[in-house]
This record gives structure tokens, C-alpha cells and sequence, in this order.
């Protein structure tokens, strides 16, 4: 009997892939507006080498967003390439779907990193860092049913004080500075 | 803990398990340079479509599949030199099987004559003959598997080979790709990877690492039989049946086959009961027959089959009789559950005790090591399923 050969070519998730993009860019801009606004978030970024730069996204040639540490002592979101930062420490999902996941609010951060699907090429303790980072700016970012699905413990802040910084970071996230 | 003077343990499967696994493939893949791996696969997938699953989880990555679905029947060279012949003629670069048994055993060959040219297999000799790493192998594992998929051990028509470099590199277990096999495919792979369990723990070269693999084989096995009894099987039992067979396969490794092993081959190449019924049937008297040899069994076996509370409650002097006990009193429960499609023990099977010596002479033949005797008192044991307290 002859065996039958089949060439299977996957395709694409142009959706989750557009998904995606769009909410590393927002979160791109607003991790760098949380570097000027919120005091923790400068503390942690205070305590990084000048240079550092870090980029979270999707293994391969998924969307990525990159951020560096300039001399101004804040962190600026150098767009979606890869090449924009030189060697930056980079936290990426195995795949996309992995990190649709996350973004989709559908698996907490520390789950997917439980789960093995995320891999980190860089100093570890960097990495926690920009974790850290991350957490403030989702809890900012999203409404708290959200935040809490994405993160491990929803913090405890005065209202007064998350309204004010929240405000300004969407400000800010939205003009880019 | 007592040491071994010298042990030895290698394990080079890596295995991805659990929800979304699949999606771990690409990377995996990538890691080892693979672009475009050819997908071997058997009719159950095909018709359960879990091909869906895999192509769904290889989207939006760099790898492109060919698909070969070979026929059920045998393994003949031919079909592994067409194979091979696909593989080289379509520029593939890794074997990706869904599925197991003598798929699994057909891609093993295909990727000798690909990675080492040869076009004989048998040419490399029963034991470690294969001195090279072969092209990179991932397996998607069914429930419904025979134990040696993960193994270093391949076996078709004329050809026997035990290498560790036949191990796949990647095992996934996926809930979309486990499959639905009916009950009986999935108790007898729950007693398959059992049995390979309780041998490894009884056997001369059990070592720490191996005890570890092997509790936790038996330890999935026997939750994965006890909760076989609902139909359809849960999704949760096909899970840990497939986790126990990577695992088995895994404690197999590339070493030689132990005793119950090669005594369940010879009883299962009767016709008249499956290998893994085999198995099954002789477990009870490989416990009898190790306690007698070296005065007890291993604590950690009996915790693995009862439970950590019972096993340490028990005196050492009961160990024996209990862990032959409940194997006993699980093969019970399956004939029941099954309505006797899976036998107790040889009689169930139809065996007479006229038929025991030419078993036994096969034995002898496959083994040459003199340890007809042992075999002999296995039989004689397992034709009634009777505890023989004398161990001789």
C-alpha cells in the first residue's frame, strides 16, 4: 500500500497576534510613564545598572515591547523591535498563545511562569525587578476584577493616592512621555 | 538510605505535561533546530482528530509538518525504508509520532536508517549497539499505550534492539491529544506501566533514581486503575495512565528487560492473553518470589501501592504478603469490572497446567541465564493466582 504524504503548513492568529501587539504597546507606555509617577516603581528603577533595558513578548517573532533605563534615571519604551536595545534582558512566552493567556486576564503571571511558559535570558534578579515593575503598572492599568485575575495579591493602597496615579498614567500612557 | 556502590541512571526524555502543552512543541523544537519534523501517525488519531490540536498549537511558529499515516499492520523493513525514503526526499530534519506502541517502534527504526545510514537496523546488535545520538524524536503520548514508547527498547518482526539513544527527547501528554480509548486499552496500559514500576523496584539494579521514577509509575498506574471503572473514562485517568506509561518507559530506559518482562512476552506470544495481561497475571508472583529471594520488599513499593499510611503501619515480616495482596485483590476488581475480559490469572486466560513447560522452555530459550526455575514457580503461582508461601 502506498503511504500518503501531506504537507501541513499551520498558518497564522492574526487576531491574537494584533491583540497582543496592541496590549504591549500600551503596557510599553505605561511602564514608562510609571517610572515618573509612582515612587515604588522609581525605587525599583533607581536600583537597575544605567543602560539596562529589558523587552517582554513573544518568542521568535512575536511583538515584543522594549524598554531601557537612559541617563535621566526613568525608563523609556523603545518600541516594538527587538534590535532597539542592545542584549537587553528579555522575559518572553514560549508562545503565543501562552501569552494570550495572560494578556486575556486567563492566567496569572505566576501561574504561567508555574506552568513553564515563560522563559527569562538575562540575570534572574533583574528579572524579579521587572516583575515587580509590572505588577504596580497592571494594578494601575486595569480595573481591580481584572488586576486581580492578572496578579498574585492585589495590593492595599490608599484610594486617594491610586486615583491620582492612575489618572496620570493613563494620561501619560496615552501622549507618550 | 543505603547507597549503591555504582549506580548508573540516564533519562533523556524531556517530558511536557499537562494543559496546553502541545504550545510547549514549537519552542522545544526550536531549541533543538528542528524546522520541519515529519508527523507520524496512527488511525486513532486521525479519526479522534487530535491532528487538530497539533496544528492548532504549531500556528504562529516557524515549523511546517509532513504527515505520514502508516498502515496498522506490522512493521516490515520496506515500510521503514519508504519512511526513511519520505523523510530524506522532503528535507525533514526530526520524527514527531502521535501515537504509540508500533508506531513508536516504527518511527525508533526510521530514525536509525536516517541517522546513521544504515539500511539494517538488526545490523546494530540486541544491546547498546547504537553508539550515536539519532535525529531528534518527540512523541505525543496516547493512554492507550504499550509502556515502551518512552523506552530505549524497540522490537519488530526479527529485529530487537535496546539503546538509550531510541529514547524520544520529548514526551507530551496534552488533554486534547491523550485520546479516548475504551477501558480495556487504558487498564491495560495502567498494568503495563505497573508492572515495569513494581520490577524496577524489586529488581538487582534498582537505584535511588530509579526507585523515584518507578514509585511514582506505580503510584499513577494503580490511581489511574482503581478509577477506570467509570465509562467514559475520565479525562484525568487517560492523563495519569499516560503519564505512568512515559514514566515505565522511562525506568526501561535502554537496559535489558527483566525477568517478568521477558516471561510476560513469552506467555503473551501464546496468543492466548495480551502482554500487558501477562504482566498482570505474573505481578503477584514476582512480589512472592523477590520477598523470598531477599526476605522482604522494599517499603517504598508497598507505600507506592497502598498508600503511605498502611505501608508504614505494617511490619516489615507482612510487607511481602500484603504487596502480593493487593495486587491480587486489584486483579480482582478488574476481572469484575471488565466481566472477565481481563483475566485473574492463567486459568481466566485458558491456560492448563500441561501448558506451563513449553512456556517455560521458551523462557529459557529468550533468556539462557538458568532461570527457568524462578520462571517455572512464577507460572505455577500465577496459573491460580495462589500465593506460594515456599517461594520454591
Amino acid at each position: 500500500m502506498a503511504l500518503t504524504y501531506r504537507e501541513i503548513k499551520p498558518g497564522r492568529k492574526p487576531f491574537k497576534r494584533t491583540y497582543l501587539t496592541v496590549m504591549l504597546w500600551v503596557m510599553g507606555r505605561a511602564v514608562q510613564a510609571a517610572s515618573r509617577v509612582d515612587r515604588e516603581v522609581m525605587q525599583e528603577v533607581s536600583e537597575l545598572p544605567d543602560g539596562f533595558a529589558f523587552a517582554l513578548g513573544i518568542v521568535a517573532r512575536g511583538p515584543h515591547m522594549v524598554l531601557a533605563k537612559r541617563e535621566d534615571g526613568r525608563l523609556h519604551y523603545l518600541g516594538q523591535q527587538l534590535d532597539a536595545a542592545e542584549s537587553p534582558l528579555r522575559l518572553e512566552f514560549k508562545h503565543l498563545e501562552s501569552g494570550f493567556l495572560t494578556f486575556t486576564f486567563q492566567e496569572k503571571t505566576p501561574v504561567a511562569v508555574a506552568r513553564d511558559r515563560l522563559v527569562v535570558d538575562g540575570e534572574a534578579a533583574y528579572a524579579c525587578a521587572v516583575v515587580r515593575i509590572l505588577d504596580r503598572v497592571q494594578v494601575y492599568l486595569l480595573p481591580k476584577p481584572l488586576a486581580k485575575l492578572a496578579v498574585k495579591r492585589y495590593p492595599r493602597w490608599p484610594f486617594i493616592m491610586k486615583c491620582y496615579n492612575r489618572t496620570r498614567i493613563y494620561w501619560r500612557t496615552l501622549l507618550g512621555y | 538510605m543505603q547507597l549503591p556502590d555504582q549506580l548508573e541512571f540516564s533519562c533523556p526524555v524531556k517530558l511536557l505535561y499537562g494543559r496546553r502543552a502541545l504550545e510547549h512543541l514549537p519552542y522545544e523544537f526550536g531549541a533543538r533546530n528542528v524546522r520541519r519534523p515529519l508527523l507520524l501517525s496512527d488511525e486513532d488519531a486521525v479519526r479522534e482528530n487530535r491532528m487538530r490540536a497539533l496544528t492548532d498549537a504549531l500556528r504562529a511558529s516557524e515549523i511546517e509538518l509532513g504527515a505520514v499515516e502508516p498502515p496498522a499492520q506490522g512493521i516490515d523493513l520496506d515500510l521503514v525504508h519508504e519512511l526513511a525514503a519520505i523523510y530524506r526526499d522532503r528535507d525533514h530534519d526530526a520524527l514527531l509520532v502521535m501515537g504509540g506502541g508500533a508506531l513508536m517502534d516504527l518511527a525508533k527504526l526510521v530514525n536509525i536508517v536516517v541517522s546513521t545510514g544504515q539500511d539494517d537496523p538488526a545490523g546494530f546488535g540486541a544491546s547498546n549497539g547504537i553508539a550515536q545520538r539519532l535525529k531528534p524524536m518527540a512523541l505525543i503520548a496516547p493512554a492507550a499505550a504499550s509502556g515502551g514508547e518512552a523506552s530505549g527498547h524497540v522490537k519488530a518482526d526479527r529485529i530487537e534492539l535496546q539503546s538509550i539513544h531510541l529514547m524520544p527527547d520529548l514526551a507530551v501528554i496534552d488533554e486534547r491529544t491523550v485520546g479516548a480509548p475504551d477501558q480495556k486499552a487504558v487498564l491495560n496500559a495502567g498494568l503495563t506501566a505497573l508492572a515495569f514500576g513494581v520490577e524496577a523496584m524489586l529488581g538487582a539494579k534498582r537505584n535511588p533514581m530509579v526507585d523515584i521514577y518507578a514509585a511514582n509509575a506505580v503510584q499513577m498506574a494503580m490511581a489511574a486503575l482503581q478509577s477506570a471503572a467509570e465509562m467514559p473514562v475520565a479525562l484525568t485517568t487517560r492523563m495519569l495512565t499516560a503519564s505512568a506509561t512515559v514514566m515505565a518507559g522511562c525506568i526501561l530506559a535502554g537496559k535489558a528487560p527483566g525477568k517478568l518482562h521477558r516471561l510476560g512476552t513469552c506467555l503473551a506470544a501464546t496468543g492466548r492473553l495480551s502482554f500487558s495481561e501477562a504482566l498482570g497475571v505474573l505481578l503477584p508472583a514476582a512480589v512472592t518470589l523477590e520477598a523470598h529471594k531477599h526476605g522482604r520488599v522494599p517499603a517504598r513499593l508497598l507505600s507506592a501501592l497502598m498508600g503511605l499510611e498502611r505501608s508504614s503501619g505494617t511490619p516489615v515480616g507482612q510487607r511481602s504478603l500484603l504487596a502480593a495482596t493487593a495486587l491480587m485483590s486489584l486483579l480482582n476488581d478488574l476481572y469484575r469490572l471488565t466481566e472477565g475480559r481481563l483475566p485473574r490469572n492463567l486459568r481466566d486466560a485458558g491456560f492448563e497446567p500441561d501448558d506451563l513447560a513449553a512456556v517455560c522452555a521458551a523462557f529459557d530459550e529468550t533468556a539462557g541465564d538458568g532461570d527457568q526455575d524462578a520462571a517455572m514457580v512464577m507460572l505455577q503461582q500465577a496459573l491460580d493466582g495462589k500465593p506460594n508461601q515456599s517461594g520454591c
